[in-house]
């Protein structure tokens, strides 16, 4: 071992931070479903407006990051601005650090295991500082605080240190709750059932919201649900009638139905996918005659993939826009600066849109429109998704635990066999379906999700396909509990004749 | 069989090609678990993202408290909205 291990720094934090206990004893049924309800709907509690911006603030803010923010649960000018961001970054970096050994860590021993899972609470509480801060530099919030007039008066810092807090603490109490569901206090994993909650939620309300809003530097306000909106304006004055298809397919400040469409679109088709799957026809090695099957599903690492490809994006466009509003404060010349970024904002949606620079060739499009208008963009954006999750994809399945090593291994200890091969040669066999599966159902979901972000689904065809497969795999964990509990629970004889 | 170099039935012929599968052998047996799945604790699996599966050291919270501090975080937010709708009325 080397003298010094990134671990080690852990070590020091180890005694600040908080540790959500262990169940003394097993949770039952009932208690798991109560407590996913209760985190879940905490969770959507964050959807509260931050105290120091002035009312409907999201449509004031100026938004750098609209193209991917609905992946993470991002809500603008909410507790939740920073959404699942940071504890998604923290967790794929130590554990593809881990699984790719660039840091010293024997996972093997309980107290290493104790300081890694450390280090990534540490880390995502970390990361969220640094989100927030630089939020609040880049001067994201500024059009959108309460008496506050960026042009004549002098830097608010009373309102940054609130804002500050709140969405800083609130990060914080969502790395919280994501433990409790990894505790084992509620179904499934944190992570992936916040994304679906999230998405769900999303989904309806953009669809059928019925809220009104003013429109952002007009005198007109248009209903938040696409439908809601679609239904409102539709008149039989043919004049008008084109242009308000036209506007409810299109438009970019609050929920179009292009969107929708696309949602749903990927929606089906990854429910399709999650039953694509290979069967293995396995047989008991001390029984004779008991033979059945090991399905080796195509979409072997879910959409963990797609998950990543987006947090490495949205990354460089957060980091790429601090560099840009850094560069810009210290007067460089504006040659560089165009190289790094080109922002345009759009006066209807307050959205802050690239134009060109290193940083524009990974965004997806607003429109159908403006992705055949710029095919190197389109080119460069697509790739990149796909390397990426098929990437990771390829890597995850070998490090994940459900590696065909670690298959083999507890084939032997239950005595199964794949029939017609040999005891050996059953890690061979599998390694020839698992990577294959993998990173061919990554590249699937990918291509999903960058076509609904090239039909102008702004990341919500990305979200879906992720809030479903991980839905599944939440449902699986539930259906599992359930069928163990033997129907033995308090909700099914409340809820059983319904 | 007390030479190395002797001949097992059926297995590779020459002493080099033994030495290097067995080497390869210890090497994979030896290797450190790549995920805390794989090291036999729980973790993240091949579709699931999961963080925080091990009792570490740290200030430990019962997860109601975890609730109820959100909750009362969410309520002083509210609160301090309510305070600043109201004091704009007066003012």
């Amino acid at each position: 071992m080397s003298g010094f291990r990134l671990l080690d720094i852990v070590k020091f934090f180890l005694p600040l931070l908080p540790e959500v206990e262990f169940p003394d004893e097993q949770i039952s049924f009932d208690e798991r479903v109560v407590f996913t309800i209760a985190s879940g709907i905490l969770f959507l509690f964050g959807q509260l407006p931050i105290y120091g911006l002035v009312a409907n603030a999201q449509f004031k803010i100026e938004d750098p990051f609209f193209n991917f923010r609905s992946i993470f649960a991002m809500e603008k000018g909410t507790l939740l601005e920073l959404g699942l961001l940071p504890v998604i970054t923290s967790a794929f970096l130590w554990q593809l650090a881990a699984g790719l050994r660039l840091i010293n860590v024997n996972l093997g021993l309980r107290s290493d295991r104790e300081l890694y899972q450390t280090g990534q609470k540490l880390t995502s509480f970390v990361l969220s500082f640094v989100y927030a801060a630089g939020f609040i530099y880049s001067g994201y919030f500024d059009s959108a605080i309460r008496g506050y007039d960026p042009i004549s008066d002098s830097t608010p810092y009373g309102w940054y240190v609130f804002i500050f807090v709140q969405i800083s603490t609130w990060s914080i109490f969502v790395t919280l709750l994501i433990e409790i569901f990894d505790k084992g206090y509620a179904f499934g994993s944190g992570i992936l059932c916040f994304l679906t909650l999230q998405t769900a939620t999303r989904f309806i309300a953009e669809f059928l919201g019925i809220e009104i809003y003013p429109v952002a530097n007009s005198n007109k306000s248009e209903s938040y649900g696409a439908f809601i909106n679609f239904t409102r304006n539709l008149s039989f004055n043919l004049n008008s009638l084109a242009s308000n298809v036209l506007n409810s397919f299109s438009r970019l400040n609050l929920p179009n139905l292009t969107q929708f469409y696309v949602t749903l679109l990927s929606i089906l088709a990854v429910i399709y996918f999650q039953n694509c799957r290979i069967e293995l026809p396995i047989r008991s090695t001390k029984v004779r005659g008991m033979n059945n099957v090991y399905p080796i599903r195509l979409l072997y690492t879910g959409a963990l993939p797609i998950l990543f490809a987006y947090t490495i994006l949205i990354n460089l466009q957060i980091f790429g826009y601090f560099v840009y509003v850094t560069l810009q404060n210290t007067k460089t010349s504006s040659f560089i600066i165009s190289l790094l970024a080109k922002f345009k904002l759009d006066s209807y949606s307050n959205n802050l849109g690239l134009t060109s620079g290193f940083l524009y060739y990974f965004t997806n499009s607003t429109s159908l429109f403006n992705t055949l208008l710029s095919p190197i963009r389109t080119v460069v954006y697509a790739s990149t998704v796909i390397v990426l999750s098929s990437w990771f994809a390829d890597k995850w399945s070998y490090m994940s635990g459900s590696a065909p090593k670690d298959i083999s291994k507890t084939f032997k200890e239950q005595g199964i066999s794949i029939s017609g091969k040999r005891d050996i040669s059953i890690t061979k066999e599998l390694g020839r379906v698992i990577p294959v599966a993998a990173v061919s159902g990554a590249f699937i979901l990918a291509a999903l999700a960058i076509s609904g972000d090239l039909l102008g689904g702004l990341g919500k065809g990305a979200s879906a396909v992720i809030g479903v497969s991980s839905a599944f795999g939440v449902l699986e964990e539930f259906m599992m509990e359930y069928q163990q509990t033997g129907g033995n629970s308090q909700f099914t004889q409340a809820f059983g004749g319904l | 069989m007390s030479s190395s170099s002797a001949q097992a039935p059926g297995g590779l012929r020459s002493a080099v090609k033994r030495k290097t599968t067995a080497d390869k052998k210890a090497q994979s047996g030896n290797a450190l678990p790549l995920s805390t799945r794989s090291a036999g604790a729980g973790g993240s699996s091949s579709t699931m993202m999961k963080l925080f599966t091990e009792e570490a050291q740290g200030l430990r919270v019962d997860p109601l408290v975890v609730l109820f501090l959100a909750v009362g975080f969410i309520f002083s937010v509210i609160i301090l909205h309510v305070f600043a709708k109201i004091t704009g009325k007066f003012t």
